[in-house]
């Protein structure tokens, strides 16, 4: 059984595109792109999260992870696919789902898996439902007890995490997925986690996962929470990956800005960038926009993604030194919140701090009193 | 004779802590210090300034070049320590030094050297510019080596000042220009000095122009776009790097606008790995900064050095494309200063530096309020 590292730990999901690559070892000046064979790649990185559903009705993978070729350290985080079945029901596509092919393939694959979740969208009640049954037929079917299957947590509000954990609270699983939305909301997801902590779940101090995260204020806020926890926790998005998609090319150490290469006059001369995979790249192998600069344009955003939260986990050991960072990227309000939520934590319960913090709870931009994380997709 | 590579050059200047690690060879992880010789240190780079002042008055450093074994590539900017000189007679410690020493060691040892100003802030305007006029005519009499290149220096707070101080000086016969408008933050007046010298017909500072004392990214974003503007080769210095020495500032991987203090008491030595990648912080753990050895300070220093290299090597190279350095300008909170830089050169195409300077008025004199962005503060009341 894999032990996750302590900290909050980035799992960069992984696309259908890097599968691709990593399967067909492809490489660039003798360089590979799978993370997790050391010292092969640009750098190295040991997990990663890949959507068994995708896989599952793609492809005949069964054996995925003896396919790959995976070295035993490595960490594979299986995701059932809920959100994936969600988004294609909502628009009307019909899917043929097994959810016993999902949790097979989980438990021949991945170290950790997540339930078949429906996340709530419009109808809470019906996705809870949904989601139940799911659990039940994971919890009822489960042949492998070494690898970790995740609980879910879903909710938008208070009484919807209240909700929800006391439906699923008695299934017997190995740690918690939280999925808390929109994925904007940092401070619903920190209540969630204390909830769960106040309620006795100790599996979460060493297995708890959040689902489809990876902006700044996020990776600042999980990590003062596994600092003041001592936890092991991990989180996963697939931002990085929009290098396949559009060419999108992040900043240097900056998580939030970036500029479309695939739309530009493509006219600099040399990669702005100092990482391992700009300082192994020509900028015009990103112009060339063959089948080789997406992939190089997205492990570039993947170093960024890692190394801004490695950097983030660094100085949440040191509050000053945070702090400082906070001021730099403008994320100081959340840290003075976070630290304020946490104190609160200790001497009072999650009611109080619902009360207490409202308005950064609340679903509507007009009612924030937080100048710069509280106004995305209420 | 050197020449300056094209771009806008971001210099170190060099203090004396540097160069005492650099005359022990001091290393750390099996790497040195000496940036200048390529392959040994943590990064190459080999453009630096001395400050002639301080060579002569701490070490009598006569024959600075040979003594340190500069590698042929290595460019030097010599500052004559004018700003130093005022400092320290101002506290009442006159300097036993005078042009003639000033020049010698500028044309032995350095590439580039600048003439001995008096900078306006330490006196009254018109004295410190009859001041530097008289230096001016020493070095320029007093001459000897025309291969190194010697900057005349342009000062002012104002269009008019800078008007007044470039009628006195134009006629020196010198190599290029040196650029001291002050405050340091005034990051459009400098533009203006700079584009004010093109009108003027001063080509000389299409290959031979540098800015004193700036480093913000303001100011490294705005003398990229000039540079590429004019297809020129600039460079400027600042010693803001080495606050590592004095406070034990650790800048913000990428950030230079933000520090934190590592300093034995100002940290509570809880970090377990450095916040950073950089060829610096790669060769070490926290632990070497919190030892507090006399190495410390100096890693955490060139640790902040790479950072001003590589934010304005990236500068660089975003300014080629003016889709993507407006998307970067944004990611520094530095949105308005690209258009803003972007309309005074198309107005000084049109009109000149003089309707630049009028119809932009409020960017060069203080803000009654807060409106106006962080780079425009410590200003003069015009």
């Amino acid at each position: 059984m894999k032990i996750i590292p302590k900290g909050s730990n980035y799992v960069p999901a992984v696309s259908s595109h890097t599968l691709k690559c990593q399967m067909t070892n492809m490489m660039y000046n003798d360089i590979g792109f799978r993370f997790f064979d050391k010292g092969n790649s640009f750098f190295d990185y040991d997990m990663q999260l890949i959507n068994a559903y995708d896989i599952s009705s793609s492809e005949k993978d069964n054996n995925h992870r003896s396919r790959m070729n995976y070295p035993d350290d490595m960490v594979l985080i299986g995701d059932s696919g809920g959100f994936q079945i969600m988004m294609a029901n909502k628009k009307g596509t019909s899917i043929n789902i097994d959810p016993i092919k999902i949790l097979r393939w989980m438990e021949n694959n991945a170290d950790i898996g997540m339930n078949l979740d429906s996340p709530p969208t419009d109808n809470f009640e019906y996705s809870l439902r949904t989601s139940i049954q799911n659990f039940e037929l994971f919890q009822n079917n489960r042949e492998n007890y070494i690898f970790k299957l995740y609980n879910i947590l879903h909710g938008k509000s208070y009484n919807d995490i209240i909700t929800w954990y006391s439906h699923v609270k008695d299934f017997d699983f190995d740690g918690w997925a939280i999925g808390i939305r929109p994925h904007t909301n940092t401070y619903l997801k920190i209540l969630s986690f204390l909830y769960l902590l106040e309620h006795g779940e100790e599996s979460i101090y060493q297995n708890t996962h959040f689902f489809g995260i990876s902006s700044m204020d996020n990776m600042i806020a999980l990590s003062m929470l596994s600092k003041k926890f001592d936890l092991s926790l991990t989180f996963d998005s697939s931002t990085w990956a929009t290098g396949y998609r559009f060419s999108d090319y992040y900043f240097p150490l900056d998580v939030r800005h970036k500029s479309r290469l695939g739309q530009t006059k493509n006219s600099m001369k040399s990669l702005p960038c100092d990482c391992p995979v700009c300082q192994s790249t020509d900028i015009k192998e990103i112009y060339k926009y063959d089948t080789m600069s997406p992939s190089l344009i997205s492990y570039h955003n993947l170093y960024q993604f890692i190394e801004t939260n490695r950097m983030i986990n660094a100085l949440a050991d040191d509050m000053q030194a945070l702090i400082q960072y906070g001021k730099s990227v403008n994320e100081n309000i959340l840290i003075s919140d976070i630290v304020n939520i946490l104190n609160d934590f200790d001497n009072y319960n999650t009611e109080y701090i619902y009360s207490k913090y409202k308005k950064l709870f609340v679903p509507k931009p007009e009612n924030r009193i937080k100048p710069t994380n509280l106004f995305r997709s209420w | 004779m050197k020449t300056i590579p094209k771009g806008s050059n971001y210099v170190p200047a060099i203090c004396n802590h540097t160069m005492y690690h650099w005359l022990r060879h001091q290393e750390f992880a099996g790497r040195n210090f000496e940036f200048f010789n390529p392959g040994k240190s943590f990064f190459d780079y080999n453009i630096i300034l001395q400050n002639a002042y301080y060579r002569l008055s701490y070490e009598e450093d006569y024959e600075h070049r040979s003594r340190m074994k500069y590698p042929d590539d290595t460019i030097i900017l010599g500052d004559s320590g004018g700003f130093q000189m005022m400092t320290f007679e101002k506290k009442g410690k006159p300097v036993d030094l005078n042009a003639i020493q000033i020049l010698r060691w500028l044309e032995r040892n350095s590439d580039i050297g600048m003439n001995l100003d008096v900078p306006p802030s330490f006196m009254d305007f018109d004295a410190a510019l009859s001041e530097s006029c008289r230096n001016f005519k020493i070095f320029e009499e007093n001459r000897q080596n025309y291969d190194f290149k010697l900057y005349n220096v342009l000062h002012g707070k104002t269009y008019d000042q800078i008007d007044q101080w470039y009628h006195a000086v134009k006629d020196f016969s010198f190599d290029g220009w040196a650029l001291g408008i002050h405050p340091s933050t005034n990051v459009y007046l400098k533009l203006v000095a700079y584009l004010y010298l093109i009108e003027r017909g001063e080509e000389s500072v299409l290959n031979n122009c540098h800015f004193f004392g700036v480093s913000a990214p303001a100011n490294m974003i705005s003398l990229s776009m000039l540079a590429n503007k004019y297809d020129s080769a600039l460079t400027f210095d600042s010693s803001s790097w080495a606050k590592g020495y004095q406070f034990m500032s650790y800048g913000f991987p990428l950030d230079i606008k933000k520090f934190v203090s590592l300093g034995e008491k100002s940290s509570d030595h809880s970090m377990i790995g450095m916040p950073c990648d950089c060829p610096v912080c790669s060769s070490m753990n926290i632990g070497d900064i919190y030892n507090y050895t006399p190495i410390t300070s100096l890693l955490v220093s060139f640790h902040n050095l790479y950072q001003y290299l590589e934010v304005n090597r990236m500068i660089e190279c975003f300014v080629d494309d003016m889709e993507v350095l407006p998307e970067y300008a944004k990611a520094l909170g530095e949105k308005d200063l690209i258009q803003n830089v972007t309309s005074i050169f198309d107005d000084f195409d049109k009109h000149g530096s003089r309707y630049v300077y009028d119809h932009y008025h409020d960017l060069f004199v203080k803000p009654n309020n807060n409106s106006f962005e962080s780079n425009l503060f410590g200003w003069q009341n015009l």
